[in-house]
């Protein structure tokens, strides 16, 4: 009896809970598909009560900005994504042998760095007047590359590796870069594939850098697209004036449904992908979290 | 003779050339962005004109440290950073143990897949994207939470200028988005568990509330010391973008939201202040390291096997 009202209260709690985390994001969709006046006068409402395409519509007339800022991201997630695989594999498979006499000395220094660090402003100053990489998509994708916690992470997944096997190539005659390509890679797969979702996430969702380095708004990652686009429609919905202090027509004044519909828009598809991809994501952070 | 030795200390290079060249580029990346920025800390004793760079700027001394901790703002930021994150650390080490023990009672796999599934959707959002969708519940006017708010009681909360609301937003907003992950790590150690302990425990009359005291509870405790004890290492590195996108950088609300870093990062894109940002990111480093290497020893002194290291 007692056992069963326990699990009728976890269940209720839960049920709530996980209500919690879906309510924004319903409601998100809710206004986006709302007409403009219905939200003026009933407010954000779960499910949308006067129906209207309006706001998508007003987008996708002009969708390039929306596009471009799928286009550099794509491009930093892409592009990143496999060199950073590359260079993190790369010095993860050494760490990972137990005969390798540097593996101490080499940890302690990729170590060191997640203790220690020189702040944001001489990063800044090194990305922006030594390396000149202000405005250039290279300064998102090279900072994360190897990443000291995606290092070590991959290391268990290495070590996990029977070193008989190891062995056997070397016995057989194959160098360390063979032995890396022919036997550790193709049994690392799943590992590989869990990291490169940890990565992709990573540059899909990084803001901060790209505020610090992008200013060019053909460059804008999806992220500064949704950040800015939004800020600029608070401005005329709110100020009645645009960005550069014109008044803005009364019967052009964008709707909240505009500034959801871009939320949308920016952000839905990829989230509905990587909940799809979840479970490699649990699998590889439970073993990250136990062994960091 | 001297030439043998030399080629016995060059040995290991040499047998490891390939272990060697292998780990190269990713060494290469780590000198050049973390190890370089290093040097920069000087920076923090100089009056940086960028013109100059940071070798040619002058030395001032310890005056940006001076500044910085004589103004109004260190108080109250090393309070918001301070405050908020020990708050933070003890309400999100609280959900993530709660939420795993009503994990832990449902019997159903497939429930437990999908509640498990929806409390991680969160944790792939944006932190712009989570401010954003916040208006959805506390805009002013149509927001949801805020028009019930209208709705029971006639008051209108502004709450994106009311900083104070925000000591409670901030960290149910860090709840929303990190339970999910934070009770994954707690379920798979109560997975592990010896069942028949609960089952003797409930032959022997047990609740189930005191099982979970005298079982899960102990069970959990190391991994919850491990953690807080490790998060209180990190207390003066606030999560950015929460305490930057979730306000969305309202200055109305700066007296509660304003942390450390997102003081650095104002300074860098708005004013412009390098040289008293650097200290106050020198200052953040030092205390930040002497923190996590004082918390590991406590750490060891709990448990060998607590340390990171």
């Amino acid at each position: 009896m007692r056992r069963n009202s326990m699990q009728l209260t976890a269940h209720i709690c839960l049920i709530v809970f996980c209500a919690m985390c879906l309510l924004p994001m319903v409601l998100t969709i809710s206004v986006s598909l709302t007409d403009g006046q219905a939200i003026q006068t009933f407010g954000y409402q779960i499910v949308p009560i006067h129906f209207s395409l309006e706001a998508y519509e007003y987008i996708l007339k002009e969708p390039f900005t929306l596009l471009s800022g799928y286009k550099n991201s794509i491009i930093i997630v892409v592009v990143g994504t496999t060199l950073n695989l590359l260079i993190t594999s790369l010095i993860a498979y050494p760490l990972a042998r137990r005969d390798f006499p540097f593996r101490g000395v080499i940890s302690f220094y990729i170590f060191f760095t997640m203790i220690f660090s020189g702040g944001m402003v001489p990063f800044y100053i090194l990305i922006v007047q030594y390396l000149g990489w202000k405005n250039m998509l290279i300064s998102l994708i090279v900072p994360a590359f190897a990443a000291p916690f995606q290092i070590f992470l991959l290391r268990v997944f290495f070590q996990e590796i029977p070193p008989a096997l190891i062995e056997s190539a070397k016995i057989d005659g194959a160098s360390d870069l063979r032995t890396y390509r022919s036997i550790i890679l193709p049994l690392s797969k799943p590992a590989l594939a869990t990291l490169a979702l940890m990565m992709t996430l990573g540059y899909w969702n990084e803001t901060i850098h790209a505020i610090l380095f992008i200013d060019h708004s053909a460059k804008y990652p999806i992220q500064l697209i949704l950040k800015n686009i939004t800020a600029y429609i608070e401005m005329m919905k709110n100020g009645g004036v645009d960005p550069s202090g014109n008044p803005v027509d009364p019967s052009d004044v964008p709707t909240d449904a505009i500034m959801y519909a871009m939320m949308v828009l920016t952000s839905l598809p990829v989230m509905f992908v990587f909940a799809f991809l979840q479970k490699y994501f649990v699998k590889g952070m439970t073993i990250g979290a136990v062994k960091g | 003779m001297n030439s043998e030795r030399l080629r016995r200390k060059l040995k290991p290079f040499k047998d490891h050339r390939h272990l060697l060249m292998m780990s190269l580029p990713a060494m290469i990346k780590i000198f050049i962005f973390s190890y370089l920025p290093m040097f920069g800390i000087i920076m923090a004793f100089k009056d940086y004109v960028p013109a100059k760079g940071i070798a040619g700027s002058p030395w001032n001394g310890f005056r940006n440290f001076e500044f910085f901790f004589k103004s109004v703002d260190a108080w109250r930021i090393l309070r918001n950073t301070i405050g908020l994150n020990a708050l933070m650390i003890v309400v999100e080490l609280l959900a993530g143990v709660i939420v795993a023990l009503l994990l832990y009672e449902v019997a159903s796999r497939r429930m437990l897949k999908t509640y498990q599934s929806v409390m991680f959707f969160p944790y792939f959002f944006s932190w712009v994207l989570v401010g954003l969708m916040l208006t959805t519940l506390l805009n002013p006017g149509t927001g949801m939470l805020t028009s019930l708010i209208h709705r029971m009681t006639g008051q209108e909360i502004s709450f994106y200028s009311e900083p104070w609301y925000w000591i409670i937003i901030l960290p149910l907003v860090g709840i929303w988005k990190g339970t999910g992950f934070s009770s994954l790590i707690y379920y798979s150690a109560l997975m592990s568990i010896d069942k028949e302990l609960f089952e003797a425990a409930e032959i022997d009359g047990a609740s189930k509330l005191k099982s979970i005291r005298h079982i899960s509870l102990p069970f959990l405790a190391p991994m919850m010391v491990m953690l807080t004890i490790l998060a209180i290492g990190h207390i003066l590195r606030a999560d950015f973008g929460l305490f930057y996108f979730v306000p969305r950088n309202v200055s109305l609300l700066y007296p509660v939201t304003d942390v450390l870093d997102t003081y650095v990062f104002r300074a860098l894109t708005v004013s412009g202040d390098f040289a008293m940002s650097s200290a106050v990111g020198v200052f953040q480093s030092a205390v930040g390291f002497v923190l996590i290497i004082g918390t590991n020893r406590v750490a060891k002194l709990f448990n060998k096997e607590y340390g990171l290291f």
